[in-house]
Parts: C-alpha cells; structure tokens; sequence
C-alpha cells in the first residue's frame, strides 16, 4: 500500500514504540545499575564503576552456581536432543495407539506453570527414593537433570517436528533409488537438512535451561544453579553485584539468540 | 578396463551386482515390517515420556488422595485433602484472586502487543526479522532479572520513586508502588507481553497483502478493513497469545513473591510452594495442583474451541499447543 | 467522446528503477482492453496504478473525467480481481461476494438478491454458503469475478485472473468472460502476458515493453502490422529476415541468398524503416508456400517473392505439419503445410513464396 503518513499510521508508530520502551526501560535500568557506584540501589544513577563485575568475579558461590547452571543445561541439551530428535521422527512418520495423547502429553511442560511440573516430579522422584544430591558433585543432582531434559524434551519434539514436516521425503526416496540404506540416508541426507533445525533447537534449550526456576527450585539439591543464587541475593540484600551478574546472563542470552537466528536464516535459506 | 564379466563396484550395502539375483534378509524382513519399525522407534521416546512426565503427573494425581498422618506422609486413600481445599476459604479466594491477576495481565498484555505486532507484520519493510527478534530477546533474559529489576523501579529508595522526587512532582517516596496487586500486575504485563505478541505477529504476517487491497479495492477504508479483514483473521493469534499470558501468569509464583508483599498478594504458586515446603503438607499441596491443572487444561481446551469456531470451511487450524515453543 | 479511463504521461518509479515512464492510454467506455507484456514490462504496474494501490510518481489517471491521483482504492470507482482471487478466508462465498455492498452501505434488502444474481451469472448459484478453500481454482476465480461485478462498476481490472488455470479451463473461461464482458457493457481492462489470450479477447491491445507502450491497436493491427521487431516477433509467430534496404527503391530490399544477396519485393513498411539501421523482413510461417527447388517459378503473380531454402526438421503437429528450414546465412525459417500435402524429406532444397503484400519491413 502506499505509505500515508497522517493521524493514524502516526499514532501506531508511537504506541509501538512505547510498547518497545517498556519492554526494554527494566532490562536498561539494570544494566546501567551495573556500573553504578555505590553499593545502595537509588536514583540518581552514578555512572562509571566496574567493581561489581569484579565482585562478581570473585564470588566463589556465584561462579559455582553459574558452572553447575552450564552442566546441568549441557546434560538437558544431551537428553533433548536423545529423545526429542527421535521422538519427532516417530510422530512425523508413524502411527500407533495413543499417538495423540503421548503429543499432547509431551506438550503439558510447555503450557503448564513451571510449578506444577515441578512438584510432580519432586513427588515422583521422592517416591521413587532419589536423593536430590544423588550425583553430586558430577552433576547438580540426578534429579533436577533428569527433570530439565524432561521438561525441555518438548521443545526439540516441536520444533523438529515442524521442521521435518516441510521437509521433502522425495529427496529420501532419490537416496535410496540410488543404493544407500536407511542409516546412510538419514545420516547423508535426512540430518544435514535438518541440522539448522536441530541445532536451534538445541540452542533453545541450553538457554531454556540456564534459566529454569520453577522446576529446578523443588528438583535441587545442595548445589544451587545461577537463577537460584540470584534469587536468594535477591531476597537478603540487594547490591549492584546483581545487576553485574544479570548483565551476564543477558549478553550470555543475547548471544544464543543470534546465534540461534543465524541458524533460522540458514535453514530459510537452504529450503 | 573390468575383466568382461565381472561386475563393477559395489557402493553402499544394495548394489545389486549385475547377474546376481537380490535376495532378502531378516534385516530387509524387519525394515519392511511398520509394526516392527514402529515399535523400535518409538521405544525410547515414548518410554521416556511415560516414566519422566505421564508417571509423576499421575503420582500427583494420586498423592493429593493421600493422608498425611502427624505430619507423615502415608498411601491411605482420603478426600480430606479436597475437602480442605474446598472447605477452607483461603484457597478458592486465593484462586480467584490468582484469576483475576491473571486476566489483567492477559488484557494489558494484548492491548500492549496487539499494536507491536500490527506494526511489524504491516508497517515495517526492512529490518523486520531484526525489529521481531528485538521484542523476543527479552524473553531470554533471566526471568529472576526481569521480575527484579521491577522491585529496583519501585520500592520506596527505587528508582521511581528517586526520580520523581528529584523532578519534584513528590516530596515524600510512594509507598503504594511496590508490594501491592499493582506492581504484580505490572511485572507480569511486562514479562508476558512478548509472549502474547508472538502468536498474534505470526498470524498477522501470514496474511497476504492481496486481501487488504482486495478489500480497499471493495469500498472498505482503512479502519473498516482493520474491522472487518484483519482482526478477525488475527483471533487465532490472539487466543493462543491470550491463552498463554493468563496460564503462565496465574501459575507464576516469583512476582507475586517479590513483588506482592507478605499477605495480600499471594497467588496459588506461593499457596503450593509453601505446601511443599515450609508448610510441609505435600498431599494437600498436589490436591491444590491438580485443581490448578485441572483448570490449565479446561482453559486450553476452550481456547482450542474458540479457535476452531473461528476458523470457516472446517479447515484444520493450528492450535494453541502449537505456539507454545516460544519460537 | 469522454474515454472513460485515461492515463497522460504516467510515471512511476521504485527508487532508482523505472517501471513505467510516462505513458498515455485512453480507454473507451465498453470496450474490452488488454494490457500485454512480458515480466517487468510494467503492464501490472499500469494496473494497481488505476486500481489506487500504488501512487503514481508523475502523471495524471482520469476516471471518467476526473483526476483520482490523490483517491484511494475505496473511493475510486473501478473493482479489481486478483491473481491469487484474494479471497477472503474467513468468509463464505456470499459474505465475500456481498463485501463491496455491504461496504458501500448498500441497503440490506437490496444485498442479497444481487448476490445471487452475481453468482448465477457466473454459475457458481449453488456454492454460495461453501467456504473459498472448499472451492477449485476455476471456482474461486469465478467467486472473484462475480465479487467484483456485483459492485456494477464502471471499469473492471483483472491482473492475469487465469494464469492459475490449466489450458483447457483457460480456454473456457476466455470465452466465458468474453461473453460476460459484451452482456454486461462494463469496460474491461486486461493484463496478461499471454498474447493468445490477448488476440482472442480483446477490443484493442496495448502492448508493452520495458514501461512504454509499445503498440495500442486492434489484434489484427498489431498482427499484421508489427510496428517493430519486437511486436513482429511478440504477437503470434513469425520469421525475421534480416533485410538490407535499397536506396534508390524503397519497395524493395535484399535478403541473403546462396550467391548473394537476392531481391524481395516489400509492401508494407512499419514506421521506424530507414535507411542505415539494421531492418528485418517479418513473413509469418502460414504465409510461406514451399515448393520444390526446381518448381517452375509461378506464373502470373508478378508480386510474388522467391527464396532458397533447405529443410531441416520436419515436425508433425496434428492440424498442421511444421517446416524447420534454414536460408543460406543460417536464419532459421518456420513454415506450414498440411499433412496430405507431398512431405519433403530433410536436407531437401526448397524455394519459399510469398505474396509481396504478407511481409512487413521493421526496424528494431
């Protein structure tokens, strides 16, 4: 259509923006915070100070909890990918009894409150008699691993799924007309048009991962994962050191994030 | 020069080397087999799902049937849980209370992104997978930031309050901003917002141009196009958006415990976190989950009505599950 | 008589990219024209320009006599129907058919009746509660067309409405709109880049290139009296010789031959022919007749051509068989003749005839 600039189309730009604003004020606000010099959080803002990150640098539980968060989302990445890339393949290609209920229960983590899934698999695994700390040190906790790659398993499934369902099956039958076997196929054929799919995918769940409270505050066991750590700074004193290790997690966050868009192009670009 | 006779080589496993008849192996037996092939399959990923998700949500079904005896928890089979639940004012006014908080944040949520997501899908020409990927990025940020970063803004040394005293529209700090309903409602708006907008942006983009000129074209100016073309055909979007924003934000518990203040604020997370925790009454605790399930799945379910009675012709549409990867 | 489309000098340009410039066309009141072009030619451009999706960078548009530059598409008189139907999803057949009605405010009484005559005109009476999706491409092309004729409006746009179709719909549906078109006297303007189609339909062709028109005319004008190479070798098909002109007679031209260059007769010259440009000799395949190279030359026909020619291919085509053959300089020639006609075997030496009045003279 023709661009008119009057009243309307105007008005539409401004409140956009503002939306957008007030998406991003909160997130600038904390990471301006980060630089602020002085320990107490309060207007005016005094720029021109790194020593939180310092801070950050040096405490020792922190940088625990940020290690435990990144094993603990490497394993859930491991589990996702085991499960989900197979579990897309079987609702993409196969029938069986029950097909529509394992779908929409693989989806209930997905649209469930966090909490809900959590204390579903705290009773679970209290039932069972697994010691939250089980695994410790290796791992921050059978428990809490096996429950992240439960609860992110989902997203593999989809976003594989979605990706497997555009995808063109002629291209499987030129391969097997010309002599290779079902594993050379998928391995020759199938998987590297699907990687971007399931490398974003991936990538969705590490941060995913690196984030989870709900599900990990009732699955922990004596290692606290980052969110967590945050979390209970958070309720005793709040100092810009916070603010220091929430910038973190945000650039950490954006990071994935382009690299998870590339991924997208990518595959825009390939099909 | 091959010897005459002799067959030329054999890549992969199938080559059928001239003059020699193929002959089928088990291997060849089982692949064709689809019961077989689905059952291999399908093994690991359904046993997973089964032991890691159907298992513990059925546990909680069944524990919140469970007594807790002198503070241990035993397998006798009551109702007292639900009578409780029912019986005692606390949870279904909390629940309520959570619902309300819920819709607010839904109906701000969509005023908020509705315009967001109509101006990318139609106003923006370059740049638009970088503007849309702009507006998610904070939902990757740590949600535990987010929610902070309000309680920083509000409370009586925040910033707010700092800057307004400082402009002199105030002299002594607002009290009212943080620990109340209010400031709930605005951290989950501002959480939330980008989840509502992603439905409805994918929704609105899918609509080809062809039908807005083809509607001008047809004597219906702007606004009535907007009426009558796009937001009908945006309501899919807006369900699913909708349907999320008030799940999430009525199972959310780290906001209101921020954000709310001791009593008043508390929403049915905070009722089931104490539960399982410091109040210690796990059975009474999943019966209050599985209420809250129980109303997660009615709402889904209604909102996939919704959807479906919206759609003409009997098309099949894609339903709510279906943005809710939050991609 | 007022033309009741017209464009004066219209321009439009998409930053650095020219996709009309400065074109004038007036249209007559009932009459049945098409817009012809390949991809690019501007011929859509031209369209939405009219129809008020896109705004014209210079020029004016006149619709019945006045100016609709500033309008937007809701307030311009004319309807359009889409490539893609744009029909609207979430709509039956009858709510889309009735929109522009119901838009223009047309009393409610009066909305129903109308679409149901719009729908039997186009046949589709009893679909009217289906929704489009449940419809074939022809019917939904149909749903767009009667969506847009219910309006009555005094022009009628169709941007390539049966370039969906397959060959045998398509033919139908020409007919189909032809008929439709004469009965209901609306002014049809019609883009497609099919120059079939354009002969078949139309009242006049405007034929474009490169944002310009390149010839307005009837079909048969534009058949038989190419203004250029490019219409020539355009609109149906034909043979290009390229042909050196003769200063001292401009009725005649030379051609390449085995020995040197040969004498042609020309009656029919396009407007760009002078001396000193690179000039071709257009004879359409159906007005060559080839005889064997040692035929007597004909008598009586002082105004007839002559030239050697050898076969090439020989292609059987059902009505008619095709003749692939090459002059001496290479240039291909196709001609026609029938399959009882004595076949000529490849490589055969041929003369080409024709009567002096069936070739045109173009530059480029």
């Amino acid at each position: 259509m023709p661009r008119r600039s009057d009243p309307l189309t105007a008005g539409l730009w401004i409140s956009a923006g503002a939306v957008f604003a007030f998406i991003y004020a909160p997130l600038a606000i904390v990471i301006l915070y980060s630089l602020h010099d002085s320990s107490i959080i309060a207007w005016p803002l005094k720029l021109g100070t790194l020593r939180w990150y310092g801070v950050l640098v040096h405490d020792t539980s922190m940088l625990a909890a940020g290690w435990a968060s990144v094993k603990l989302a490497v394993l859930a990445v491991i589990i996702a990918l085991a499960v989900g890339v197979p579990g897309a393949f079987v609702l993409d290609r196969y029938d069986f009894p029950g097909k529509g209920a394992f779908r929409r229960l693989v989806m209930l983590p997905l649209i469930l409150p966090g909490i809900i899934t959590g204390v579903a698999l705290l009773s679970f695994f209290s039932f069972v008699g697994l010691s939250l700390s089980s695994g410790f040190p290796l791992v921050p906790g059978w428990p809490v691993v096996l429950g992240h790659g439960a609860a992110l398993t989902s997203v593999i499934m989809t976003q594989v799924y979605a990706r497997l369902q555009r995808f063109d099956r002629a291209l499987e039958e030129a391969s097997g007309d010309l002599y290779a076997n079902e594993w050379q196929t998928f391995w020759r054929v199938t998987l590297p048009s699907i990687r971007p799919a399931v490398l974003g995918a991936a990538l969705l769940v590490f941060t995913l991962s690196l984030d989870e409270i709900a599900v990990t505050f009732f699955l922990i066991g004596r290692q606290n994962t980052l969110p967590l750590q945050l979390w209970g700074l958070l309720r005793r004193g709040i100092t810009p050191e916070v603010n220091a290790a929430a910038t973190v997690i945000f650039a950490v966050s954006l990071l994935t994030i382009v690299l998870w868009s590339r991924m997208i192009r990518d595959e825009k670009g390939r099909e | 020069m091959p010897a005459e006779g002799s067959p030329a080589g054999a890549p992969g496993d199938g080559t059928p080397a001239a003059g020699t008849p193929a002959r089928a192996t088990l291997v060849d037996r089982v692949r064709t087999n689809r019961r077989v092939k689905t059952l291999v399959a399908s093994a690991i990923p359904v046993t997973w799902v089964v032991v890691l998700l159907l298992v513990p949500y059925a546990l909680l079904l069944i524990q919140s049937f469970w007594r807790l005896r002198n503070g241990t928890l035993t397998h006798e089979l009551t109702t007292e849980n639900y009578r409780r639940l029912f019986g005692t004012s606390l949870y279904p006014a909390t629940i309520l209370y959570s619902a309300g908080v819920a819709l607010r944040v839904t109906v701000f949520s969509l005023l908020l992104a509705f315009p967001v997501a109509y101006v990318l899908a139609f106003k923006v020409r370059k740049h638009k997978t970088l503007l849309y990927m702009a507006v998610i990025i904070p939902l990757w940020v740590s949600y535990v930031v987010r929610a902070y970063a309000w309680k920083i803004i509000l409370g009586q040394q925040g910033i707010l309050n700092g800057l307004l005293m400082s402009m002199g529209i105030i002299r002594t700090p607002l009290t009212v901003l943080l620990y109340s309903t209010a400031a709930v409602v605005l951290a989950l708006t501002h959480i939330y917002t980008p989840f509502t907008l992603m439905p409805i942006y994918a929704v609105l983009d899918a609509i080809p141009p062809a039908l807005k000129e083809a509607s001008q074209d047809l004597y219906a100016n702007r606004w009535r196009t907007f009426i009558h073309v796009i937001l009908p055909l945006s309501l899919p979007g807006v369900v699913a958006g909708c349907t999320f924003a008030f799940v999430l934000s009525m199972g959310d518990f780290l906001a209101p415990q921020l954000l709310g203040g001791n009593d008043s604020a508390l929403m049915v997370s905070n009722l089931v976190w104490s539960l399982f925790g410091v109040a210690y009454n796990w059975p009474l605790g999943a019966a209050v989950s599985v209420v809250m399930l129980a109303l997660t799945l009615v709402l889904l379910w209604v909102a996939g009505r919704v959807e479906a009675r919206g759609s003409y012709g009997g098309e099949a549409r894609a339903s709510v599950t279906d943005y809710a990867a939050p991609v | 008589m007022t033309p009741i489309v017209e464009l004066r000098g219209l321009t439009k340009r998409f930053g650095a990219f020219t996709a009309l410039d400065g074109i004038s066309l007036a249209v007559a009141a009932g009459e049945f024209l098409t817009v012809l072009g390949a991809s690019g030619s501007g011929k859509t451009t031209t369209l939405r320009l009219i129809a008020g999706f896109d705004l014209a960078t210079e020029g004016r548009i006149l619709i019945e006599g006045a100016d609709v530059a500033a309008l937007p598409p809701f307030k311009r008189p004319v309807n359009t129907v889409f490539q893609q139907y744009a029909l609207f999803p979430h709509m039956s057949v009858r709510d889309n058919v009735g929109y522009g009605l119901r838009m223009q405010r047309v009393p409610h009484r009066e909305i129903g009746p109308r679409v149901t005559e719009a729908l039997e005109m186009v046949q589709l009476g009893p679909f009217a509660e289906r929704a489009p999706r449940q419809l074939s491409g022809g019917q939904q092309q149909r749903v767009a067309l009667a969506r847009a004729i219910v309006n009555r409006p005094r022009v009628l746009l169709l941007d390539e409405p049966l370039g969906a179709l397959d060959l045998k719909l398509r033919r139908a549906m020409q007919l189909e709109l032809k008929d439709l078109q004469s009965k209901l006297g609306i002014t049809f303007i019609y883009v497609t880049h099919d120059q079939e189609e354009a002969l078949t339909m139309s009242d006049r062709v405007a034929l474009m290139r490169g944002g310009r028109i390149e010839q307005l005319g009837a079909p048969r004008d534009l058949y038989d009296r190419p203004r250029s190479r490019y219409v020539a070798d355009f609109i149906g098909e034909t043979n290009l010789l390229p042909a050196v002109a003769n200063d001292r007679d401009p009725g005649m031209v030379t051609v390449a031959g085995p020995a040197g260059p040969i004498p042609v007769r020309v009656e029919v010259r396009a407007d760009g022919v002078r001396a000193g440009i690179p000039l071709w000799l257009s004879v359409r395949p159906e007005s060559l007749s080839v005889v064997a190279a040692a035929a007597p030359a004909a008598s009586g026909d002082g105004a007839g051509n002559s030239l050697p020619a050898t076969v090439r291919e020989i292609v059987y085509a059902g009505s008619v068989v095709k003749l692939h053959l090459a002059l001496a300089d290479g240039t291909t020639i196709v001609a026609l003749r029938s399959p009882s006609d004595p076949p000529f075997a490849s490589g055969a030496s041929v003369q080409l005839r024709w009567p002096a009045s069936q070739g045109v003279l173009v530059a480029d």
